[in-house]
């Protein structure tokens, strides 16, 4: 039993207001008599936090200096000496660091039964008594927060782990917070372990130069803020490329637009890497800008015009108001009628909101708003399409190459982000089309025995059909039920040869057939002369005796057709079965779709259409390794193209096996949260490079351990 | 951003590059509004990142001094503790030379750094906001 000396209310009695609701935080009940007053229940949780219940009493050789620390706060505690409230500045910060790094040990188990026992709690199941912990640790989080504001009497800067999951404590690591960037419209969207992965190893070089940690991030700051100047500025340069079109161009709006047409794919390139810029489009200015165009080229009328006509993906002119809250009624029927003479009239009455001028400001940015960037560039290339002259077009069939140069840069970046375990709906968050990503999976990832996407294994041509036809063969026999037509009807199909080829070379087979056209024909007719060769069948005046012919000719063949089924050696022969396999998956795409998901290898040189830096990635994140790895560079290297390095694969690393061993084993633990933690502490302890274990877990396809591993680093 | 620091001003006391400093220093006459503004918003950032960084830095030091019991720090040295990281900001403002330029550029700076930490409390309204100012 513990003793109190003080209460909140003395507290507050003594106007020490602050204290005292920091008092009654901490309170659960206070009672009358100090002598009988318990420890109050937080203070019971921090201690459970620290694992001090059970190992107050424990060898004083185990204990860290920390806890040994932060125990003597603890033995006053208890002893009813003081309470939380009555610790000096000194003692809080003590309890606030060490609760602060030690945050998570409540989660062992033997704490976590002692914690319980001593509160008198009982819990039924294991997962009642996890779930009660939960809420216990969030307390404890809430109290280091308090703590922190109290000491400093400024916002707390440790937030909740987002890994908890607690709406509306939101955290931004400082990791998290360089990696949102420097564009200010960028903020579409959080960070991804890629990207913290980046900002971690440039301020992980800087470490390395002798740079404490914060002087390390601010170097690191100052270095993306210099590249995000730097690509500023080299803007210039490439409008200037843009104005290329000369003067005389410009007098002839068709050959401009026909000049934007050949420079499409360059146009639809920049597209893709300044997706986040266009994001951010506010106005008609902004697309005329990036097309290099003026107004007298294309007026808002023209805009507003091609964002809505003859485009189905662009039916965002609606009266829910999402688009375009302020466009009245009048103007929508207009646009909807297609009268736009009177969107024009209307247009020229300025009568708009002032915020965005005009309404094509307005469907540009909805335009944006509501559609991927894809969609966004889709309407663009429609746009140039259009203002081009109706046959004169030289340039047109760029359109399309322009259209497959998104698609085939999009599957680059989805593959990188498919392999590093995004799920779909995030992938449909940053602007991914669902079509694009089943393309994207079914092109270049199988799913493994677990369902988890795999990369594809590159290979050469030859091994590609190899084992093509090996897995088709399988997948016919795997498919009884869809494959059973297809026997019937290759059956058929060989049987109608073999009955051209008897009656070609085997008499015997040919004068059973005309037997069996007599036999038919002979009934019907009084005074029946016998054919005596299939010729004078074939060329009979009457109609019905060829089609006696034909009739004896399609039994036949069901016979033989009928012989082949019944032989177990037919069905059984590998040819057949690959052939089966293919139809099956040539003409059933729901079969397809099953047959790609399973099919491990790919053609090294479709690998090569990811483009190079994306498979450097996929290289560095492991998801493209050994025999595959080098026939991916083999391909891209015949395609005259090279490998950036991304991350420099020497060096400590290499010397990191020993460590992926130790992480993978504690990844097999059951309590995979208490896996986790013990990770982190290793990491905190310097046993294990931050920097390698981050790497190793997303090498794992262990993305969100990765980043509640870093959270937890950096909530201290 | 509305600012009284003119881009150069704003690029000098920003730990860029110096390249990068000297590119745009000589480059300013010819650049578009839009590039103006974007790179004044970059170094706004890098600004606030920083500040936030020295703050961090000082005040881990604070509490590792009060928890090993050498000093105590009440909350008014952590209220002034903001003060003096951004007066070590501003010391490389030496090219400012008037009271009253001090005084506005200093109120800009806290302000565009307050501006920070409210937009990263809510990033995914950060980029509403932007879009909408447009």
């Amino acid at each position: 039993m513990v003793k109190r000396t003080r209460t909140a209310a003395q507290d507050l009695a003594e106007g020490k207001e602050q204290e005292g609701k920091l008092a009654a935080d901490f309170t659960v009940g206070i009672e009358k008599s100090p002598k009988k007053v318990d420890l109050r229940r937080e203070e019971k949780d921090v201690m459970a936090s620290l694992g001090l219940l059970t190992e107050v009493t424990a060898d004083k050789d185990e204990i860290t200096e920390e806890e040994r620390r932060i125990e003597e706060i603890f033995v006053k505690l208890d002893k009813g000496e003081v309470s939380i409230n009555d610790l000096s500045r000194g003692e809080k910060t003590q309890l606030y660091l060490t609760l602060r790094a030690l945050t998570d040990r409540q989660i062992d188990n033997d704490t976590k039964k002692e914690y319980f026992r001593r509160i008198g709690r009982k819990h039924r199941s294991p997962e009642a008594q996890e779930k009660a912990v939960y809420h216990e640790k969030i307390r404890i989080l809430r109290t280091v927060s308090r703590i922190e504001r109290d000491l400093t009497g400024r916002e707390a800067t440790f937030r909740l782990p987002d890994w908890l999951g607690v709406k509306g404590d939101l955290e931004i690591t400082p990791l998290q917070d360089l990696a949102y960037g420097f564009k200010y419209d960028m903020s579409t969207r959080r960070p991804t372990p890629r990207d913290l992965l980046k900002v971690e190893h440039k301020i992980r070089d800087y470490q390395a130069e002798g740079l404490s940690r914060e002087a390390a991030y601010r170097r690191a700051a100052a270095d993306f803020a210099s590249q995000e100047i730097e690509a500023v500025l080299n803007e210039r340069s490439e409008e200037i490329d843009q104005t290329k079109i000369t003067a005389a161009e410009q007098s002839f709006p068709h050959k401009k637009w026909g000049k934007l047409a050949e420079r499409l794919p360059d146009l639809v390139q920049k597209g893709v890497l300044e997706r986040r810029k266009i994001a951010a489009w506010g106005n008609a200015e902004d697309l005329r800008k990036f097309l290099g165009v003026e107004e007298r080229d294309l007026s808002d009328k023209e805009i507003i015009r091609m964002l809505t006509e003859n485009n189905p993906n662009l039916n965002f002119i609606t009266e829910d108001g999402r688009v375009a809250p302020n466009t009245p009624r009048v103007l929508l029927n207009r646009i909807r009628n297609r009268d736009w003479d009177g969107v024009e009239r209307y247009l020229n009455r300025r009568n708009v909101p002032q915020r965005h001028k005009t309404y094509a400001n307005q469907l540009v940015r909805g335009l944006v708003r509501e559609h991927s960037v894809d969609t966004v560039m889709d309407a663009l290339i429609d746009i140039i399409d259009r203002k081009l002259p109706e046959g004169g077009v030289e340039a047109a069939p760029k359109l399309e190459a322009g259209k497959e140069l998104v698609e085939n840069s999009n599957s680059g970046n989805l593959a990188v982000l498919i392999s590093e375990g995004m799920a779909d709906s995030e992938l449909r968050q940053q602007g991914f089309k669902k079509e694009q990503i089943d393309k994207v999976k079914e092109k270049y990832f199988y799913q493994d025995e677990t369902g988890q996407y795999k990369l594809k294994e590159a290979v050469e041509d030859d091994e590609f059909e190899d084992k093509e036809k090996e897995q088709l063969a399988e997948f016919a026999v795997s498919h009884p039920q869809e494959a059973g037509p297809v026997y019937d009807r290759i059956a058929l199909e060989q049987a109608g040869e073999d009955f051209d080829n008897r009656i070609e070379a085997d008499d015997a087979f040919k004068q059973e057939v005309l037997d069996a056209v007599n036999n038919v024909c002979r009934p019907f007719y009084r005074n029946f002369r016998e054919f005596n060769n299939l010729e004078q069948v074939e060329q009979h005046s009457q109609e019905q005796v060829r089609q006696v012919l034909e009739n004896v000719r399609n039994s036949k063949i069901r016979e033989l057709a009928q012989e082949k089924l019944n032989d177990p050696g037919w069905q059984e022969d590998d040819q057949l079965r690959q052939e089966v396999g293919k139809a099956l998956v040539e003409e059933n795409p729901q079969l397809a779709k099953e047959f790609n998901s399973s099919f491990k290898y790919i053609k090294a040189a479709e690998v090569v259409e990811l483009g190079p830096e994306n498979i450097a990635i996929l290289k560095q994140n492991g998801s493209l390794a050994g025999e595959s790895l080098t026939k991916a560079e083999e391909a891209v290297q015949a395609a005259g193209q090279e490998l950036p390095d991304i991350l420099d694969e020497t060096g400590p690393r290499a010397e990191f096996k020993e460590d992926e061993e130790v992480i993978d084993q504690l990844l097999e633990q059951q309590d995979r949260r208490r896996s986790l933690l013990s990770i982190a502490w290793m990491v905190f302890l310097g046993i294990l490079s931050m920097e390698n274990t981050l790497m190793h877990l997303y090498q794992q396809g262990e993305t969100e351990a990765a980043a509640d591993l870093e959270t937890l680093i950096q909530a201290g | 951003m509305s600012s009284n620091l003119t881009l150069k001003q704003l690029v000098k006391i920003t730990p860029v590059d110096e390249k990068i400093k000297k590119r745009v220093i000589e480059e300013e006459a010819s650049l578009t509004d839009d590039q103006k503004y974007r790179i004044s918003r970059i170094c706004w950032r890098l600004l606030s990142l920083i500040f936030k960084s020295k703050l961090r830095e000082k005040r881990e030091e604070m509490f590792k001094e009060m928890a090993e019991g050498a000093v105590e720090y009440g909350q008014d040295d952590f209220k002034k503790l903001e003060d003096e990281v951004l007066a070590d900001l501003l010391i490389k403002l030496d090219e400012v030379k008037t009271k009253k330029e001090m005084a506005e550029i200093k109120a800009q700076v806290r302000a565009s750094i307050e501006k920070e930490k409210q937009e990263d409390l809510s990033p995914a309204k950060n980029s509403q906001a932007s879009v909408s100012e447009e």
